[in-house]
């Protein structure tokens, strides 16, 4: 008997792949084993420079000068190829964007002077011949705090000679804070290559990175004295410190951009009535504590896939009908029902990923597979109309299952349409069911490409958490967000394969592997 | 062989040492330029630079209520105000100021709140029981006389498109003519000829805004901003030579961005340059009878409202004023003789603006050459008002057109425009009266704000209060009001 199966769904094939696949690279290792994650090529050469993004740039005006530059209007950071704001492909510089440095620079300036955070506050007495001299003799600890590391003698120089004709300390700071803050050597981290470096400058490039790896801000005191002594080369301390800074408050601004930058929180798109705006507001809000207390806590990555607890408020607890355990708290640790493990069972990432009126399991393998295991999904080539035949399927598996025994469409679906079956559990609202609306039971069993059986999300998740797929693939994307470019394909190899990581490594453990690689370090 | 942006990199390099050279030879200390402080527009101090005043008047009000037409609620006059839409994001009204509790001059009698008699200082006038030589400073006149909002050759200018030569009803033409007063019998003459005004703002032998010191300083700013770009730009060339090529690139698109605000302060000192030659060696925008009464012809009204709005945009863009009303004519139509025949359907019209202000009571004993055909009365009516408006709207647009004095943005940007009239609906009253107000003066005021203060008793003075604290004025009262209208000021 032939059911109906959602219009939505059988529309969405109509988009699915047919027609001519693109070759793809032989080592992209599709069902090829556990750990087997396909990289994407990279591009011969790619640019490590890249300018400070809009958090940074607010973060270091915080950490400089004690400043909030909220209302300044600084250059966008939404180019296009970048998967992080960190990432260097996005940091583009159109016309006209000097101008926002320029004027953000001047508004500094002026803001700074009538709040007592003059750069060079002994010489804050001095005037005529005196100032001129006072500022020379300390415009150099200045400069190495705001470009990172020591300003070169021509530098200073330049500096000081556009504070010549200037007569008060007041006009002298505004000149010093305008010209610093539009120098390159401000506006942007890059990495001297090693056989251009001299006076260790490699090791304030390295301060540089781990500071705004973990912080989106410049080196305090401690680290910066390290860099100068050069004791921050020594692997020891270098991982010392990164624990510091993991550790200290600041790492909140770490630890959720990336969050929310990774899973896309903040794109969660906000369709339907306000009653269903602020359900999504409050499921983004659970991803995000959920996630944070993790990471926080430093305990294994794997649990961001089958931990059996998440951080809901009471509406979730009742829309996920979930016991609303007893407290004073808005926000409550609970555990959740046996078929509900980790992320992908939450709501922010179940609605943000179907249609209007059902789930789409199309939409949410293929952003799990990319997303949570870095497993490439093309998009579909060029469709042709709809096959009539589609409409006698009976079930939604059969109609996945029909449609992946196309060889032309197979070899792409096959990497994840898997996984979006499993979350057949859920509907377009993240709700748990085991019967569709139009009567059939789900089937959210499956098989992982190496061969493995689950019969529920709850088991994909254990077994997801079991392996080092997915804690891989948060190492690459951690080393794209640390190093601010896309690594892929045989240079992140050299990278993952040195870092050594298993199922049960810790946020720490990727950090410490990370920044202990010669990407990383800039050492030959 | 090197790159283009290395050329300019190396005749940059010398052309810092010039100017190095030339600002020690300066001998003065320098502020750093003054660009946007990077807050919302409305916060930007107003201290920085000029600030300008214009007023706009048309007499007789308008066919229905302006409220509606504003807000396109159903209001068939709706289109007398489309050509606003162009302007709609910059425009406040302020709307409801009971015209009836001005009792000025006999204007508006409280017994019969009849606005027949309504003059300028029915609108402007700040206090309402003045009696004829004791008139007080309009509002404008506070701001002419503050050094910060006067020009170089005129505190203010005052022009008016329908002189009134005879006495109307016992009122001395002297109230329908000029909208400014100085003080008790110190009006502020209007100009009516063209001619007369260009000769007295730009025939003094060369003038611009500013001293040649003044303009020396403003050239010398700019300068040294390209300084501070100079020696970013030899950074990024010293970084450049540390990196790899894929890098280079990238601090390539920096140095493009540094290059184009060069570029554009170049420009922006040459057309200094140009505007300084426009101001002193101006010639006159079209040739205008010599010798003609201060009575325009009628077939001479259109082009001489043209060549007035230029001059005054001029006027503003070389600085030699900073305020200024602009009437289209005087109250009561300057009398009942402004027939508005360049006005589609209105040639050979046998009744003037005045005149058909009084449409809808013909049956009333009203003004026998009115045509009893209501409809026909309404229609031309408002036939007039739209050319009217749509003359305000081109006069926003020349503003808007015209570069402001030292940066980006245009003179409309510098100028608070308020525009109306000191009747209300249906014509011919002044119970309830709007003033439209566009630009912001420079961040001073808010723009896209309704105002409505129909339950103020204080008729119109709140709003010229207000105008009067956006330019800076100290002053807490203006006739009988005591408080701003908060809302369209920005600090």
């Amino acid at each position: 008997m032939k059911h109906f199966v959602p219009t939505a769904l059988v529309l969405s094939l109509s988009f699915a792949c047919q027609g001519t696949i693109m070759d793809q690279p032989e080592d992209l290792g599709v069902g090829e084993g556990p750990g087997a994650v396909p990289f994407r090529p990279v591009a011969p050469e790619t640019p490590v420079v890249r300018r400070l993004n809009a958090r940074e740039y607010r973060h270091t005006m915080r950490d400089l000068f004690d400043i909030d530059t909220t209302a300044l209007q600084l250059p966008n950071d939404q180019g296009t190829g970048g998967t992080f704001d960190t990432d260097g492909s996005s940091l583009g510089l159109a016309l006209g964007d000097f101008e926002l440095y320029y004027e953000a620079s001047d508004a500094i300036a002026r803001f700074i002077l009538g709040n007592g955070h003059a750069p060079v506050p002994m010489c804050e007495e001095t005037e005529g011949e005196a100032l001129h001299a006072c500022v020379a003799e300390n415009l150099a600890g200045f400069l190495e705090r705001a470009f990172r590391q020591p300003a070169d003698s021509n530098v200073i120089a330049q500096t000081l000679m556009l504070t010549e004709s200037d007569t008060t300390y007041e006009e002298v700071t505004r000149s010093i804070v305008l010209s610093t803050l539009i120098s390159p050597y401000f506006i942007f981290h890059y990495k001297t290559p090693a056989v251009e470096r001299a006076n260790g400058v490699g090791v304030y490039e390295m301060a540089d990175r781990l500071s705004y790896f973990l912080w989106s801000s410049m080196p305090d005191d401690e680290l910066r004295g390290l860099a100068e002594d050069g004791t921050l080369n020594d692997p020891a301390v270098l991982a010392q410190q990164a624990q510091r800074l993991l550790t200290d408050p600041r790492s909140e601004r770490f630890f959720s951009e990336f969050m929310t930058q990774w899973l896309g929180i903040s794109e969660f798109y906000r369709a339907g009535d306000e009653e269903d705006r602020s359900l999504f507001a409050d499921m983004e809000e659970e991803t995000r504590r959920f996630a944070l207390r993790i990471l926080r806590a430093d305990e294994p990555l794997a649990r961001l896939m089958d931990s059996p607890e998440s951080v809901l408020n009471e509406r979730l607890a009742e829309h996920y009908e979930v016991e609303w355990p007893a407290g004073d708290e808005e926000w409550r640790l609970v555990t959740m029902p046996p078929e509900r493990r980790g992320l992908l069972a939450q709501g922010s990432l179940l609605a943000a990923r179907s249609l209007a009126g059902d789930s789409n399991p199309f939409l949410r393998g293929a952003w799990t597979a990319e997303t949570i295991l870095c497993v490439e999904t093309p998009p579909p080539p060029p469709v042709p109309p709809l096959d009539e035949n589609m409409g006698q399927v009976e079930t939604v598996r059969e109609l996945v299952e029909r449609h992946r025994a196309d060889p032309e469409c197979g070899s792409c679906h096959r990497r994840f349409d898997y996984l979006g079956l499993a979350l057949e559990e859920f509907d377009n609202y993240g709700r748990y069911r085991d019967v569709y609306d139009f009567g059939l039971p789900v089937d959210a069993s499956g098989v992982l490409p190496d061969g493995r059986r689950f019969d529920n999300l709850a088991g994909l998740a254990e077994h997801l958490g079991e392996e080092s797929s997915f804690t891989s693939c948060v190492a690459e994307l951690l080393s794209t967000y640390a190093l601010g470019r896309n690594i892929h394909g045989a240079h992140a190899e050299g990278i993952f394969h040195s870092l050594d990581l298993d199922a049960n490594a810790r946020l720490s453990d990727v950090v410490l592997s990370i920044i202990s690689h010669e990407e990383f370090t800039g050492a030959p | 062989m090197k790159k283009e942006s290395e050329k300019k990199a190396h005749c940059r390099r010398t052309s810092v040492l010039n100017r190095r050279n030339f600002l020690r030879g300066l001998g003065v200390s320098i502020a750093l330029p003054t660009f946007v402080s990077l807050v919302p527009r409305g916060a930007r101090a107003q201290g920085d630079r000029p600030q300008r005043l214009l007023t706009l008047y048309h007499p007789n009000g308008m066919p229905k209520s302006l409220d509606e037409a504003i807000r396109r609620e159903s209001s068939i006059d709706a289109d007398l105000t489309a050509r606003f839409d162009s302007f709609a994001d910059r425009m406040s009204i302020v709307r409801n100021m009971n015209g009836t509790e001005v009792k000025a001059l006999n204007v508006c009698r409280t017994t019969t709140p009849h606005a027949h008699m309504a003059n300028f200082l029915a609108l402007y006038n700040g206090d309402p029981l003045a009696v004829y030589g004791e008139e007080p400073r309009t509002f404008d006149q506070y701001i002419a006389e503050d050094e910060r909002h006067q020009g170089s050759a005129r505190n203010s200018i005052a022009i008016n498109l329908g002189i009134k030569t005879q006495t109307h009803q016992g009122v001395e033409p002297v109230y329908f003519n000029s909208p400014s007063w100085k003080g008790p019998g110190q009006p502020v003459t209007p100009f009516a000829d063209p001619r007369r005004l260009f000769d007295d703002l730009f025939g003094r032998g060369g003038a611009t805004g500013t001293s040649p010191a003044e303009e020396a300083a403003r050239r010398a700013l700019v300068q040294r901003k390209q300084l501070f770009l100079d020696v970013a730009i030899d950074q990024i060339h010293t970084l450049k030579g540390r990196l790899g090529s894929e890098d280079q690139i990238r601090l390539d698109e920096y140095l493009t961005s540094i290059e184009e605000l060069d570029r554009r302060t170049q420009a922006l000192l040459s057309e200094r340059e140009e505007i300084e030659a426009m101001c002193t060696n101006a010639d006159a925008p079209v040739e205008v009878i010599a010798g003609q009464s201060v009575r325009i012809p009628q077939e001479l009204y259109v082009e001489t409202m043209d060549v007035m709005q230029d001059i005054v945009v001029r006027a503003f863009q070389c600085d030699l004023t900073r305020v200024a009303t602009f009437a289209h004519c005087g109250p009561a139509g300057g009398g009942y003789g402004l027939r508005n025949p360049w006005v589609e359907g209105l040639e050979g019209a046998t009744d003037g603006w005045h005149g058909l202000s009084h449409w809808f009571d013909a049956t009333s004993g009203g003004d026998p050459r009115v045509s009893t055909n209501f409809e026909l009365n309404r229609r031309d009516f408002k036939r007039i008002i739209k050319w009217h408006y749509d003359r305000m709207v081109d006069f926003l647009a020349k503003l808007e057109a015209t570069p402001g004095t030292w940066d980006n943005d245009s003179l409309l940007d510098e100028t608070l425009v308020a525009a109306g009239s000191s009747m209300d609906y249906p014509g011919h009253g002044c119970g309830m009266v709007h003033q439209m107000l566009f630009g912001g003066a420079n961040g001073a005021f808010q723009e896209g704000q309704d105002v409505d203060v129909r339950f103020d008793s204080a008729g119109t003075a709140p709003l010229w209060l207000t105008v009067m604290q956006g330019f800076g004025i100290d002053v807490e009262r203006y006739g009988p009001a005591t408080r701003p209208l908060d809302t369209l000021l920005t600090s």
